[in-house]
């Protein structure tokens, strides 16, 4: 990198939530973002982790620069797929961001605690959700530096 | 009234009395026998032995005469010495003395069995019969022998009476001898001229034996009262031991000195009977002067024995009837207690300090009776009744004692009845003190409690089943809330996402069916963030932390800016707003509640009037909002704080949840929340909260 300036490459964003409702929201928004795309959507933990991982049937998938996921969710749950995600020491660098309806204080502490990069609560209306994740673009993107690999 | 003093008729003579006289007479009756014998004794010595000191001739008294009286002597000593052996002894000798006695006296009547000469032989020239004692001796003899003989035979009054009666014909004998001796009345002396008259002598014997014989038996009827403590028997002995004996003497010295030749027997017999009219008026006037003493005595203490009686029997009736009165006082005492206590559907019954029953109602005799088999009566004992099952004798007993010992307690008991049943009673147990606090028994009352306890114990479960029931609901709301959030957001979002990104291509009724969409999901929004706000207030868990109240109110009033402005709505905050028992954010959401509906609920053209005031009562503390709406008809007051009821219709914003939540904040912090009527129209809504006991800040 010679250039100071804050370039806006696009980044590899992998989803992990089980709605599909939500996945499509959270798809429009992204869509309506210069940087973000939408690499892969996991409905879970498992599979975010299979998917990470590169196993089968995700062996050409490519690594995402962000993570967002859902706290709510079968199988495995957001909080256990933080914990996961950051005892594996070739996945601990990706920022994971927590997107979800919950403003539970407990909720928020332990998101944290699990090595969360940032807690954002998806606001109930559309337009409003939409303005966040163009501000979690410009941060990621403007404001702080990802590393490298992404 | 005092009784002063006993009434007395005399002076009693200590010493005096009946035994100490008739010991004394018995002593008189010895020593005048051992005279009597002394004589018989000495004269038969002369006989014998012509002892020239004793006799200048032959002797006066006749031999048989010596020796009958020596007997007779002998036996009255002997007798008065009361032994069995001296009594044999003298009934001997008296009877020796009756056999001389007798046959000399048959002798006289011409059957001659020789008596006479047994000792002396008669002189042949027949002028002299030194062994024939005279016929006045021989019959004073014959009177005087018997007499001792029946007192030496077993004690009988009638024997008594006879023997005494014997000795004073004797000592009368003797009497009349004396003064024919006196008198020289001759014919006094002798029946039969041919055998001589009495002898001096003998006839002082004879006086001596007589006197002797009635002293030696004091207590026959001629002497009870020579030996009588009383007034009367001084008196009686006064006038044989002191005035008799003088008589005697008088009579005599005036014979001797009209014999002597200085007085005339005229004289001499007008003297003497100046003397005995003298004896005799003294004596008659000393007995009357006694008598009238003795009546005059009598009658004072009659009287005074009246007015004693009298009294006596005043304040013996006054006593009477005082007693009559308190019995009747406590018996209506006892009755009022007694229908106080049956008047109690409870089993009560008191015990003194040795577990005796005092009182016990109906119920309790009753109760004991059907578990005991006993009937319970006052003064019965507490084990008696518990024969039956002597674990209940003791714990009963246990619980008598800690009452008596002045414990005041209650114990709850459950009883096993012959039914096969168990009461549960409830035992309160409590000392009995008199009026200076003395526990003088104690009170046991025994309530049967089976009933409420099977009550209390249905309630409690009710009440868990309902706490249940309630936690259940608390989580269904909280999930339903919850999961019913997600599918609408999805509605809304994607209705709001088409109205926004698809509005060109819908037609005019398309638009307006997309609106309602988005306008029912708002609702429903709004409802649902009201379920989950209500069911949290439910889960909160009232803390130990305190609130400024003004702060509360200067909070709600900085959220609720816009409105009011909007509104234009004048809000007036009084001061002095309490400190409460509640978490800010509870306190906060129910103020502002009630402010924010006193804002939206107004009359028609009107604006909003809005005061806040603070209230205090009974350790609650809260804040009261007064507006000037159109009010709460009374039949909505209570509806209205229930979830969803609302007051008013669609034309008025809100879901029907804010007073629900007013409420239930303010109960699950000990408080309430209610509303009324406002004077001069409008309401006042009041939450309370308990307040901070503590000191405020």
């Amino acid at each position: 990198m010679n250039s100071d300036a804050p370039t806006r490459r696009p980044i590899q964003v992998l989803v992990i939530d089980d709605s599909e409702d939500a996945v499509i929201l959270t798809r429009e928004a992204l869509d309506a973002t210069e940087s973000l795309r939408i690499a892969h959507v996991a409905s879970d933990g498992v599979e975010a982790l299979s998917y990470l991982r590169r196993e089968p049937p995700y062996q050409r998938a490519p690594r995402p620069g962000l993570i967002l996921l859902d706290l709510n969710m079968p199988r495995m749950d957001g909080l256990h797929t933080l914990r996961a995600l950051k005892h594996d020491p070739a996945l601990r660098a990706i920022p994971a961001i927590v997107l979800t309806v919950s403003d539970q204080p407990s909720d928020i502490q332990a998101a944290y605690a699990e090595g969360a990069a940032g807690y954002v609560r998806k606001p109930d209306d559309f337009e409003a959700f939409a303005g966040v994740v163009r501000e979690l673009q410009d941060y990621w993107t403007l404001v702080c530096r990802l590393p490298d690999g992404s | 009234m005092r009784i002063d003093r006993v009434p007395q008729l005399s002076e009693p003579l200590p010493h005096l009395t009946r035994s100490v006289l008739k010991r004394r007479y018995r002593r008189i009756a010895g020593g005048l026998g051992l005279c009597v014998a002394g004589l018989g004794g000495a004269t038969l010595l002369r006989w014998f032995f012509h002892l020239p000191l004793l006799t200048g001739s032959e002797p006066s008294i006749k031999v048989n005469t010596a020796v009958s009286l020596l007997l007779l002597g002998l036996a009255l000593h002997l007798r008065a010495h009361q032994t069995k052996r001296a009594r044999l002894a003298a009934a001997v000798a008296a009877a020796l003395v009756v056999l001389v006695s007798l046959l000399t006296v048959v002798g006289y009547l011409g059957l001659d069995v020789g008596i006479d000469n047994l000792l002396f032989a008669h002189p042949v020239d027949g002028t002299s019969y030194p062994g024939r004692m005279s016929l006045v001796a021989a019959s004073a003899l014959l009177l005087l022998g018997p007499g001792v003989l029946l007192t030496c035979l077993k004690r009988d009054r009638r024997r008594t009476a006879v023997a005494q009666v014997l000795g004073l014909s004797g000592f009368l004998v003797g009497l009349l001898a004396l003064l024919g001796h006196i008198y020289h009345a001759h014919f006094l002396l002798r029946v039969d001229l041919r055998y001589g008259s009495i002898a001096l002598g003998t006839t002082a014997g004879v006086l001596a034996a007589g006197l002797g014989l009635l002293f030696v038996v004091p207590s026959g009827p001629v002497m009870e009262v020579f030996s009588s403590a009383s007034p009367a028997g001084r008196e009686a002995r006064h006038l044989v031991f002191i005035h008799l004996p003088w008589l005697l003497l008088v009579v005599t010295l005036l014979t001797g000195w009209e014999r002597a030749g200085g007085l005339s027997p005229g004289e001499a017999a007008a003297l003497r009977n100046l003397a005995l009219f003298i004896a005799l008026l003294g004596l008659g006037w000393r007995a009357f002067r006694k008598l009238d003493q003795a009546e005059g005595a009598v009658r004072r203490a009659l009287r005074e024995a009246e007015g004693v009686r009298n009294s006596l029997q005043l304040e013996v009736m006054e006593r009477r009837v005082a007693v009559a009165s308190a019995t009747i006082r406590a018996e209506a005492a006892r009755a009022q207690l007694q229908a106080v206590m049956e008047s109690a559907p409870d089993l009560i019954a008191a015990i003194d300090r040795d577990y005796r029953y005092v009182v016990a109602n109906k119920a309790y005799v009753a109760s004991l009776r059907a578990n005991q088999g006993v009937t319970v009566v006052p003064g019965m004992r507490y084990d008696e009744v518990f024969r039956r099952s002597q674990e209940y004798q003791e714990q009963g007993q246990a619980c008598w004692r800690r009452a008596l010992e002045g414990e005041r307690f209650t114990t709850v008991e459950g009883i096993p009845q012959p039914d096969g049943g168990v009461i549960i009673y409830e035992r309160a147990f409590g000392p009995v003190t008199d009026w200076i606090g003395q526990v003088t028994g104690a009170v046991g009352v025994l309530r049967d409690i089976t009933a409420r306890r099977a009550l209390e114990q249905e309630a409690a479960e009710t009440s868990k089943l309902l706490e249940r029931r309630n936690r259940d609901l608390e989580t269904l709301l909280h999930v339903v809330s919850h999961d019913l959030k997600e599918p609408l957001r999805s509605i809304e979002s994607f209705s709001r996402l088409l109205a926004s990104r698809y509005q060109g291509q819908l037609d005019a009724k398309g638009l307006d069916f997309l609106e309602r969409v988005v306008r029912a999901g708002s609702r429903m929004s709004q409802l649902l963030e009201e379920i989950q706000l209500l069911s949290r207030v439910r889960r909160a868990e009232p803390a130990e932390v305190h609130v400024d109240g003004e702060e509360v109110v200067q909070e709600v009033l900085a959220r609720l800016d816009g409105a009011i402005r909007e509104t234009g709505a004048s809000v007036t905050v009084e001061p002095s707003m309490p400190r409460l028992r509640v978490e800010r954010v509870w306190a906060t959401q129910a103020l502002y509640n009630l402010v924010a509906n006193a804002l939206k609920f107004r009359r028609d053209g009107a604006l909003a009037d809005v005061r806040v005031a603070p209230w205090g009562r009974n350790g609650q503390a809260g804040f009261q909002v007064l507006d000037r709406g159109p009010g709460v008809p009374l039949e909505h007051a209570e509806r209205i704080f229930q979830l969803f009821q609302r007051g008013v219709g669609r034309e008025v914003p809100g879901t029907g949840a804010g007073l629900a939540i007013v409420r239930q904040i303010a109960e699950r912090h000990g408080g309430q929340a209610w509303v009324e009527p406002r004077q001069g129209g409008g309401s006042v809504f009041t939450v309370t909260f308990a307040a901070d006991s503590g000191k405020a800040a």
